[in-house]
């Protein structure tokens, strides 16, 4: 009975020892593998990361790349504008049919809110020959007011021109203001004979921005 | 039995000429001298008080409804300056019209039972099958009024909706209803009878670097993401360019890029534009936003949008189940026109191939559009989307 039962304990603790031995395999054999799962976690967190840096880049560059070609439409337009009005008005000498034409084209063409040409009449009186998004009313004030700045008018007679872009801060406000605008383009109209009226476009909005229609050159 | 459809456009610098000119040749192109329901659509440049007594005494004061838009869709261009008047004329079309004005002092929801029950009270018989309605695109929360009407119309019927916008101000725009302007208010038109209408409506944006979570979010404001502030994934995405963020010019930047909410069930990703973010970088939707959801910034191209157009149309055609389509009319995200820029034609071609070069074409680019997204129970619900086109193909 003695040895049968030392028997058994022997054989018992020979099947624990092996469960143990093998429960330790596993727990060594899992080990391994978490940490290779963790390091493929990880590997894949990393590629994660990098692919929204990626993208983050994209961003950018799409960003840019929209903002080229919206520059670039710009300047498309503006070009067939041009071409559109030099065709226009090359087929007629009559000034009122000229000034017809132009408010066709500048309506449909250059979509400015606000476009005004004025042009001095035989008495040297300066009258608005076009006037696209100001109030009829508004117009003999804001000649007065033009009238009335005297360097202004002795800058534009010149020949210089004012834009938001490009014009000091003073005379920016001044400007806007005056034509209620956030962004414009002020230019004399000149001849062999010195100038004979002005041209005033503009937009009110931040969101229509006036650029100079320059190459676009990405942010380094 | 017949149905007579006329459009018009014009382009015409005085507001009074543009209307007649609008109107009639619309007449003119339905050849009958009946008209049942008038549709304008009109860009900013023309003041509605002066547009709409000419439209409603030339339209013979019908049925009309419009609104103000970014851009008119017309089977031969797109027009950012102008004024289109579309005009029907029909025995086997029934038309009912509703409105309900000045949403943003009212609740919003109640606001969308007010219009839907108006509609219907308007169309009167039963028998109805499509709704299209015109929103005001700046309310903060289109969702809820989608909801309001889906009290009065039901869940799954088929509603189309567009945000009525401006020339990407993002400052204001105006509804038509009858003979009155609106501001902040809703109009609505009920079609039923003999109609059979296919609507196809797919964006085409794609998903963009690595998923974050909406953890806090209350309606269509998101509050935070990833345990940060909302606003602070666009600040990651776009560095510089983030100061615009709560400037005039984040409509501009949002629409391009918006984010794309990935719904368990849905086969397209629900896109929210931003419309602001507050003081405390949450960032406000133009809908409801779902809390524990994956989000991502989206991003689109031109191939991308004109392939959404095509499918778009295609799914449209399949919903018109072999008949033929007589008027097609195209919703379309202000967003879509801006990234296009000159080629935004191209997408209209596309879809005029699809459907045939001779069917009548008229749209509008919209801030926001609602359309009857597929969802993988094969039930079709609608649903406010942003960056979407939208095709409803009338037979």
């Amino acid at each position: 009975m003695e040895n049968i039962s030392t028997y058994i304990s022997l054989v018992v603790g020979l099947l624990a020892f092996s469960v143990i031995g093998i429960l330790i395999f596993v727990v060594i054999n899992k080990n391994e593998q978490l940490n290779l799962l963790k390091l493929a976690l990880n590997k894949l967190k990393n590629s994660f990361n990098e692919l929204d840096q990626q993208a983050k880049l994209i961003v950018k560059t799409d960003l840019e790349l929209n903002k080229a070609q919206e520059e670039l439409d710009k300047r498309i337009n503006g070009l067939e504008t041009l071409q559109k009005v030099s065709r226009l008005i090359s087929t007629t000498l009559d000034e009122n049919e000229i000034f017809n034409r132009l408010n066709r084209v500048l309506l449909a063409e250059l979509g400015f809110e606000k476009n005004l040409i004025l042009i001095y009449d035989e008495n040297k009186e300066l009258l608005d020959r076009i006037n696209l998004g100001f109030p009829p009313n508004d117009i003999p004030f804001i000649l007065s007011k033009l009238l009335d700045d005297g360097d202004l008018i002795k800058a534009l007679s010149d020949g210089t021109s004012f834009s938001s872009l490009e014009s000091s801060q003073q005379r920016k406000e001044e400007i806007s203001r005056l034509f209620e605008v956030e962004h414009f383009i002020l230019s004399p109209v000149l001849t062999q004979n010195g100038i004979i009226g002005y041209v005033f476009v503009g937009n009110r909005s931040n969101a229509s921005v006036i650029t100079a229609g320059l190459p676009f050159k990405p942010n380094p | 039995m017949v149905t007579h459809i006329g459009i018009g456009f014009s382009r015409d610098a005085n507001a009074e000429n543009a209307a007649k000119e609008a109107a009639l040749q619309s007449k003119a192109d339905l050849q009958d001298g009946r008209i049942d329901f008038a549709l304008i659509l009109s860009t900013m440049h023309y003041a509605p008080q002066r547009t709409l007594p000419v439209l409603n005494q030339v339209l013979n004061q019908t049925r009309m409804i419009g609104c103000s838009t970014a851009g008119i869709i017309l089977s031969t261009s797109i027009e950012t300056r102008g004024i289109a008047v579309l005009a029907i004329h029909s025995d086997d079309i029934q038309f009912g019209i509703g409105s309900v004005k000045d949403i943003h002092t009212q609740d919003v929801r109640s606001s969308g039972v007010i219009l839907g029950k108006n509609s219907v009270t308007d169309f009167g018989n039963p028998g109805r099958q499509f709704f299209i309605f015109f929103v005001d695109g700046f309310l903060k929360n289109n969702s809820l009024f989608l909801r309001g009407l889906q009290e009065v119309l039901g869940n799954v019927f088929p509603i189309v909706g567009a945000g009525s916008c401006d020339d990407f101000h993002f400052s204001n725009s105006f509804q038509i209803f009858r003979n009155k302007v609106l501001e902040h208010s809703a109009t609505g038109l009920l079609l039923g009878g003999h109609v059979n209408v296919g609507i196809g409506a797919q964006h085409g944006w794609r998903p963009l670097g690595k998923p974050r979570v909406i953890d806090k979010a209350d309606g269509n404001v998101i509050i935070t993401i990833d345990g940060k502030k909302a606003s602070s994934l666009y600040e990651e995405y776009f560095d510089k360019e983030a100061e615009n963020l709560r400037s005039a010019r984040l409509g501009q930047m949002a629409i391009l890029y918006p984010l794309g909410i990935k719904i368990a069930g849905e086969s397209e990703y629900l896109l929210r534009n931003a419309v602001e973010i507050l003081e405390d970088g949450s960032i406000v939707c133009q809908g409801d936003v779902p809390e524990g959801h994956d989000v991502h910034i989206m991003i689109g191209n031109k191939d991308s949008c004109k392939q959404a157009a095509v499918g778009a149309a295609l799914e449209a055609k399949k919903n018109l189940k072999g008949a033929l389509p007589r008027l097609i009319i195209i919703i379309e995200s202000m967003a879509r026109l801006k990234l296009l820029g000159r080629i935004a034609f191209e997408e209209v071609k596309r879809i005029k191939e699809i459907f045939g070069l001779t069917v009548p074409v008229i749209g509008m680019y919209s801030d926001g559009e609602i359309c009857p997204f597929q969802s993988i129970e094969s039930i079709k619900r609608p649903l406010l989307q942003n960056e979407s086109i939208v095709i409803v193909a009338i037979s």
